[in-house]
């Protein structure tokens, strides 16, 4: 009995494995037939992509750098969907909060570093977590689906940020940005080259504090009922409308650090390309549906993610393969591990795997 | 009088493809399906029009795979969901990604711009638009409907065709059981997930042809992120219109409406603003919304966090 | 008596491992009442759902009218005559009575050219309202076929859902626990209607556990217990009640409630006046309700299904704004209170539904036990959770109040009815509460657990709480209170003293023929 228990422990666990290998494989066999359409072997990609990212004190810089704002973006994600609702908006608010710090970091003036560094940060967070106050009303009070919401809030963001830039806040350049920011508003990079800040203690931080919340508070556990069952949720006194407010502005207050981090320690100015295409509100996403939630996961995937996006960019311009791939990949892998293959076809392997004891069972008897 | 004339009759041109994706859409949400990869699926649709388009010179190759790409994506899509059992939301999300990468991906790899594909040497689309003789000869009308393209004209049979087979056809019949109470469909040997594969179909057709309007009708080229997420606005013009066929439309004209007046008011201003009128849809979605919601959450008294029927 | 209609071989349904029907063997002859009696969990709906064609025998066969027959879906089943009349009703309420009936064999205007007639794609409602018509004339149902299946009545649409299958012509109709939503009136209305049916050459296959109906109507009786069939029986005098539900429960069993002899106290405890509430029209669902409970005293409200009861109990639990009225607690207000508000009072619930409102099915027991006192002492100290004492909370309740759990921890949906709501119920009670506000406690539980619930909840009682109860069952709701309200369309109609009132009486009340005033009512009460 006991030994039945441990095989059948063995299947689930080959099960959840297979959840994860699957998509993966998927993704990566459509990534190589694009890389093949882009006339360039995917093994060499993939190599590069590992090689570049992994294997240089500067490549892991590089990657933790840009792993730093997917972390925020990651965890601020976990929060909504854990609790059932699909903000899909942190790019939105990834982009106001960037917007206010920029703002924050060249118009108030005359502040030591010691202060002026968390005055943007928490201007960046505040104006992230009003952003995301709107669709959390909407969605707490009226009833109003968030999906739609936040995806229209997230073109407003974007288009009003870079209209400002472009008309009242530019500098007149070519190219339209807000100016820099005051060397106090800076964030010290860890070696000058590469892109890793003091941020990335910042997103740690942060994504401590959160699994603690999630897994060890009352508030984790009221999230953890109210993604389930609303009703239920609501029936024992847990107040889901005012939780959901809650849960979209600790999400927007994170994805605004995350917006601030980015400008304070990378860019130095508000560009309206800051946030790269697919953007790191969408990182955070990919990686936080990836790993169901899990915000060891998320930190995983993150890394991963910031080591796709560092290799991508390496590899488009030194082996000419399209930025786009990256993005082929990662959304491949939202797709297919939508449906977990194996946890569907579970009883057919379960019995699979029972049969295969059986013949041996029988097999050994026979020998006997 | 003339610039009244005008906006209307670029609001009949804008609301093609809010209508063509509204009235798909439609059948979906009342088969009980939500279906948030509209967006993604006219993107596809609009880009392999063009793509199809231009590689083989032909355009009605280009609308035949159009439409069968669509179909292919709705199909996939029940699939993932109706047949694994996978998350709406995450399944419906991952296709519009897809749709935002997948283009620019086979842009850059095949013609290496990753903005936009023009076929204007295959489609002029000065000549998409069909001057009918009979509304030449009617002042006011001739204004408003003359000159639109082809897919503008079936549009109002599509509409009133599928709103004809909501009501008055067993299969109308069948779409909306399947939604309300699936059991009392399954009781009686209907096949709900047919009826929501049907339903997928006919809501991909219809994207399709408002991808193919978009792109290959109107202006003969693809560029990048060209659904600008009309299908999130169709997907609120159906939850305004509580998935009543015909309510949803007349919310879809409205936000035809304002893309009308967008893009009239775009002439008036200088460069620089005509960035912020962008917006305007956006906007527009979330004050309707509030104008629509805001009176039943007032009727509501459940305390019940519960999705309201 | 005719031939055998249709004959279960040695049928089997294994769900993994799992046998919910173990080899059974019954016979069924033309144009008797057959009634199938066994608990809940028993297998009596398994077994239908494979004469019916939505689920398919893991072994053995079907015999319908001599000939072995395997159906595919339901559609199958219809086709050879047999129908099946659902518990919960499978009509689409935005439809019409006639629309419901049609559904799935819809009448298709046919398109005339010239002298040739094509297949159409419209519907021919004319011909179709003619049809049902004729039928609802002939069978004598009087219903209004236009009329919109959610206007009306539970009784209606059970003819309705009987009608659906007469217009497939059906031999042998199948009705699951037919009488679970029905007041008295309904119910014999609907034993004199099988009694037509048989007469026009139906047989009917009747599952239930209520062993006084069955004693009404059966010609024989079929008893299942853990998916096996007892025995059958022929309904004569000589079978009783007590025969029948030992048979049943497999050991005797008491089939009813033994109160102490304990009296209601003197003190008020919680007080309703004038309570009222909309709903999302604006109309009023819930009209100048007023009670007062006493310590040691237990009020049932008995009723149709939809008469108010459900938002009376929204709207006690704090689910539901109320547009007027007051309430109180030991002479407080708590008018208008949250549900976690009401919960620091030491009010416990049990909602209506156990599934959506009373448990998280994804979460573990222990979870469960604390959910609403999760944010106090000891299971929370400071914000964060202490799994230890949530444990040593979830062992204590497992002992105490017998909850049968398959492993350590298991998530809540896997476990049975009776289970399920034992947890419920160990929750709102272990936290010794002044007031009970009590909805279905036993609907879908097995008799082992029924008894216990009512026994915990007559205990409650003796320690001095005052509960308030609302069941469908009406031998539950009189055989717990000490007294009665009766609800009609959102208002009381009528108070008793539990112990004096005849069912017949009630159900008089309960389906609005006769009234009380209201000051009647406010001197009974």
């Amino acid at each position: 009995m006991a030994k039945d228990k441990t095989n059948l422990n063995g299947i689930k666990r080959f099960i959840s494995f297979g959840n994860i290998i699957i998509p993966l494989l998927l993704a990566f066999i459509i990534g190589s037939i694009f890389s093949i359409l882009s006339r360039c072997n995917p093994f060499t990609l993939y190599g590069y992509i590992i090689k570049r990212a992994f294997f240089s004190v500067g490549g892991i810089l590089n990657t933790l750098g840009y792993a730093t704002p997917i972390i925020m973006t990651g965890i601020a994600t976990a929060f909504s969907i854990k609790a059932g609702i699909f903000n899909m908006g942190i790019e939105g608010q990834v982009f106001v909060g960037a917007f206010a710090s920029a703002l924050a970091g060249y118009m108030i003036k005359g502040l030591p570093a010691f202060i002026h560094i968390p005055l943007c940060l928490l201007i960046g967070a505040v104006c992230g977590a009003l952003y995301a106050l709107v669709p959390g009303l909407l969605k707490a009070k009226l009833r109003i689906n968030e999906v739609v919401t936040t995806v229209m809030m997230n073109s407003i963001a974007t288009q009003v940020t870079g209209f400002l830039t472009q008309s009242y806040l530019g500098t007149g350049d070519a190219y339209a940005h807000t100016e820099f920011i005051l060397e106090s508003a800076r964030l010290t990079k860890i070696i000058s080259k590469y892109r890793c800040t003091t941020a990335i203690f910042i997103a740690l931080v942060i994504w401590l504090i959160i699994y603690f919340v999630l897994k060890k508070t009352k508030f984790g556990y009221e999230i953890e009922c109210i993604g389930r069952q609303w009703e239920f949720s609501d029936s024992v006194g847990m107040r889901v409308s005012r939780k959901v407010i809650i849960i979209f502005v600790l999400g927007g207050l994170i994805a605004g650090i995350a917006g601030a981090t980015e400008i304070m320690g990378v860019n130095y100015n508000f560009v309206n390309t800051f946030s790269a295409n697919p953007g790191i509100g969408w990182d955070g996403f990919y990686a936080c549906i990836l790993s169901a939630s899990n915000p060891v996961g998320i930190l995983i995937y993150s890394i991963v993610f910031g080591a796709l996006r560092y290799g991508a960019l390496a590899a488009q311009t030194w082996l000419g393969v399209p930025l786009d791939l990256i993005n082929v990949i990662k959304s491949t892998l939202v797709l297919f591990s939508a449906i977990k293959l194996c946890s569907v076809y579970s009883e057919q392997i379960k019995s699979f795997f029972s049969r295969k004891k059986a013949t041996k069972v029988a097999k050994q008897l026979q020998e006997e | 009088m003339d610039l009244f004339l005008s906006l209307l009759n670029m609001t009949v041109e804008a609301s093609v493809p809010y209508l063509l994706i509204t009235i798909g859409g439609v059948f979906v949400a009342r088969a009980g399906v939500f279906n948030i990869s509209m967006e993604g699926c006219t993107e596809f649709a609009a880009f392999a029009g063009i793509l199809f388009t231009f590689v083989t010179g032909k355009i009605w190759v280009g609308v035949i795979s159009s439409i069968l790409l669509a179909l292919f994506i709705n199909f996939v899509f029940y699939i993932f969901t109706v047949k694994l059992n996978g998350n709406l939301s995450v399944v419906g999300t991952g296709i519009n990604l897809m749709a935002a990468c997948v283009p620019a991906s086979l842009l850059s790899a095949l013609f290496f711009t990753r903005s936009n594909l023009i076929a204007t040497s295959i489609i002029n689309p000065a000549n998409m638009m069909y001057d009918v003789p009979i509304l030449r000869s009617i002042p006011v009308l001739n204004d408003i409907f003359n000159r639109q393209t082809l897919i503008t004209y079936i549009t109002p049979f599509i509409v009133f065709g599928l709103i004809v087979v909501m009501y008055k056809t067993k299969f109308g019949i069948y779409v909306r059981v399947t939604g309300e109470n699936p059991s009392a469909a399954q009781a009686v040997g209907i096949k709900t997930n047919r009826i929501k594969m049907y339903c997928l179909l006919i809501s991909a057709f219809t994207c399709a042809l408002a991808g193919l309007n978009l792109s290959v009708e109107k202006l003969g080229m693809y560029t990048i992120n060209m659904s600008a997420n009309r299908g999130f606005i169709c997907l609120s013009a159906i939850n305004c219109g509580r998935k009543e066929p015909g309510k949803a439309c007349i919310y879809a004209l409205i936000f035809g409406f304002v893309r009308a007046l967008q893009t009239i008011i775009n002439n008036f201003v200088p460069v620089a603003i005509s960035s912020l009128l962008g917006i305007m849809p956006y906007v527009a979605i979330i004050v309707v919304l509030l104008i629509v919601e805001i009176p039943n959450a007032r009727k509501n008294h459940l305390r019940c966090f519960r999705d309201l029927a | 008596m005719g031939s055998i209609l249709i004959q279960t071989k040695e049928i089997t349904k294994k769900f993994g491992d799992f046998i919910a029907n173990d080899k059974i063997n019954i016979a069924v002859e033309e144009g008797e009442i057959r009634a199938i009696i066994g608990e809940n969990g028993a297998g009596k709906s398994t077994l239908m759902n494979m004469l019916y064609g939505i689920l398919k025998p893991t072994s053995g066969e079907i015999i319908y009218k001599g000939k072995p027959v395997s159906f595919e879906s339901p559609r199958d089943a219809i086709e050879l005559g047999i129908g099946m009349v659902h518990q919960h009703f499978k009509l689409s309420p935005s439809l019409s009575i006639y629309e419901n009936i049609v559904l799935g064999s819809e009448t298709i205007k046919k398109i005339k050219f010239g002298k040739k007639s094509f297949g159409g794609v419209l519907i021919d409602r004319k011909k179709e309202m003619a049809e049902i018509q004729d039928l609802v004339d002939k069978f004598n149902f009087n219903l209004d076929i236009t009329a919109k299946v959610r206007d009306i009545s539970i009784g209606a649409k059970q003819r309705v859902e009987i009608l659906k299958m007469l217009y497939r012509n059906v031999n042998l109709l199948i009705l699951d626990e037919p009488t679970a939503v029905l007041i008295p009136s309904e119910v014999d209305d609907l034993i004199q209607r099988m009694q037509d049916l048989k007469k026009a050459g139906k047989t009917i296959i009747i599952i239930t556990h209520k062993l006084n109906e069955v004693k009404m109507c059966a010609d024989n009786i079929t008893v299942i217990r853990g998916g096996k069939v007892i025995g059958t029986v022929h309904n004569d005098d000589n079978t009783t009640d007590s025969d029948l539900a030992e048979m049943m429960v497999g050991r005797p069993v008491l089939l009813r409630v033994k109160k102490s002899g304990k009296m209601p106290g003197e003190k008020i405890v919680y007080s309703v006046s004038g309570l009222s509430a909309n709903d999302f029209e604006g109309k009023k669902i819930l009209n100048n309700i007023s009670f007062n409970i006493h310590e040691n005293e237990i009020i049932g409200i008995a009723g149709v299904e939809g008469n108010g009861q459900t938002d009376l109990m929204l709207a006690l639990s704090g689910l539901l704004d109320i547009s007027e009225g007051k309430v109180t607690l030991n002479d407080e207000d708590i008018t208008g209170l949250w549900p976690d508000e009401l919960r620091r009072y030491k009010i416990g619930i049990v909602p209506e539904d156990r599934y959506k409102q009373g448990l998280c099915l994804g979460l573990p027991v222990s979870w469960n036990l604390i959910a609403g006192i999760h944010g106090s002492s000891p299971f929370c100290v400071h914000g964060i959770m202490q799994k230890a004492s949530m444990q040593e909370n979830k062992q204590k309740l497992v002992k105490d109040f017998d909850i049968r759990l398959g492993s350590d921890d298991p998530a809540v949906g896997s476990l049975s009815g009776g289970n399920a709501q034992k947890v419920i119920i160990a929750r709102e009670f272990s936290k010794h509460p002044q007031l009970l506000l009590v909805s279905q406690p036993t609907r879908g539980v097995d008799i082992g657990a029924i008894e216990f619930i009512h026994n915990e909840i007559l205990r409650m009682r003796d320690k001095g709480a005052a509960v308030l109860i609302f069941s469908s069952e009406l031998s539950e709701v009189v055989g717990l209170s000490d007294r009665v309200y009766v609800m009609y369309k959102g208002e009381f109609v009528g108070v008793f003293n539990s112990s004096e009132v005849s069912f017949n009486e009630l159900g008089l009340y309960m389906s609005g023929v006769k009234r009380m005033t209201r000051e009647e009512i406010f001197t009974n009460g």
